[in-house]
């Protein structure tokens, strides 16, 4: 492994602005700043998770049935997520809401099992799963600040700017999808500006 | 030519993918069974304590078990009532209510009724709005003009639909469906009071 592996889901492969997975949770969930944390912290719960065990039963699920055994294995994390959260972190559970059941069929953990985990070991597979689960997180926070800031003036549920600034469109879906638009670009761009950098060092 | 050992892979026949299938669900039902048993006491206090902080939010005072007196309504199916004393005498009633029509789906509200009908306050128990929007149903902006209203004169409809509630800018949908959680509160209650009498 080299050191690349660790921090390729933050920019170079990240799910969201780069490899473009789970974006009708992203589009839904990132109208808070908190929200965008909240998810992207469970849904890289139940990434791990499902990496590893992926990873580590590989070679005992046929191949014409991995689809089905990863989303059974994939539903149980979540399920298991949801009853601890709403157990022990209530405040979350009931923000989340309806997301956490959604976890299930975010693209980025199906996405990762069979791209990643079904042909990698054990260790790799954790890691891939820490990189992408942290790299959604950064951009669910970021596009949620965003569209918190803009749409309702606040920044965590702490307000900082008057309500007459507040453009409603940002909380909505369409700025979702305008917001989610530049920051791909942005990506993008930064990508390139570190790819021309890192040739011209050559 | 050397030949490599490939590594085990379970092959595709029939009994491997019955079988492979048939105990990871085992597996994960047992895990399911297990995490559900155990979070199960823990969960069942989180909901005692969200309704217990609502009583204290719409009709702080009492000094009686609410939990104990619960009543269900006979003609508003799920919503529950309960009876508030302060030293044996009746404050008022917490009614746990919800609507269907929020615009993320379930909304469930608790409402103060005080003896005489009035409504002292709502607290939101359940409720995933859009925030920025809907979610402002928690805001007290938009709650204070339920506090110590009559719904015998005060319409509980948004301005819109004729009434008097001011809707939530940008936001009727999640107006309407507190209303439609409040008049069905008023409803339980007043059909519980009437038979009381």
């Amino acid at each position: 492994m080299q050191k690349s592996d660790f921090f390729k889901g933050i920019l170079r492969e990240n799910p969201i602005f780069v490899l473009l997975l789970g974006m009708c949770p992203t589009l839904a969930v990132s109208s808070s700043a908190t929200n965008g944390i909240g998810m992207g912290l469970a849904a890289t719960v139940v990434l791990v998770a499902s990496n590893v065990s992926i990873s580590a039963v590989k070679a005992l699920i046929p191949d014409q049935v991995r689809i089905p055994a990863y989303i059974v294995l994939i539903a149980t994390f979540v399920t298991i997520l949801e009853y601890l959260l709403h157990a022990y972190i209530p405040s979350l559970y009931e923000s989340l809401g309806i997301f956490i059941p959604l976890i299930v069929v975010n693209c980025i953990i199906l996405g990762r099992a069979e791209a990643f985990a079904a042909r990698n070991k054990v260790l790799p597979s954790l890691v891939d799963g820490i990189t992408m689960g942290l790299g959604f997180t950064i951009a669910l926070t970021i596009l949620g600040s965003i569209r918190e800031i803009l749409g309702a003036g606040a920044i965590f549920g702490m307000q900082i700017l008057p309500k007459e600034t507040n453009i409603i469109a940002f909380i909505l879906a369409p700025g979702a999808f305008v917001t989610l638009g530049f920051l791909i670009a942005g990506a993008g761009m930064l990508k390139n500006a570190m790819d021309n950098r890192r040739k011209e060092a050559r | 030519m050397s030949s490599e050992k490939k590594p085990f892979k379970m092959p595709s026949t029939f009994p491997a993918m019955f079988g492979v299938l048939l105990i990871i669900s085992l597996i994960c039902g047992a895990l399911l069974a297990l995490t559900y048993a155990s979070t199960k006491d823990a969960i069942a206090s989180v909901e005692v304590q969200k309704t217990k902080a609502a009583f204290s939010v719409v009709l702080p005072g009492f000094d009686n078990d609410p939990l104990a007196d619960r009543m269900e309504s006979k003609t508003e199916a799920g919503v529950l009532l309960y009876p508030l004393k302060k030293g044996g005498e009746l404050l008022g009633y917490a009614v746990a209510t919800f609507t269907e029509r929020g615009y993320a789906g379930r909304i469930e509200l608790m409402v103060g009724i005080d003896r005489d009908g009035k409504i002292t306050a709502y607290k939101e128990t359940k409720a995933a709005e859009t925030p920025g929007l809907g979610s402002n149903l928690a805001s007290p902006d938009f709650k204070k003009q339920f506090m110590g209203i009559d719904p015998v004169s005060f319409k509980l409809e948004v301005k819109k639909d004729g009434g008097d509630v001011d809707a939530i800018a940008a936001s009727t949908i999640t107006s309407r469906a507190i209303c439609d959680a409040i008049n069905r509160a008023v409803r339980a209650w007043k059909e519980t009071v009437d038979a009381e009498k």
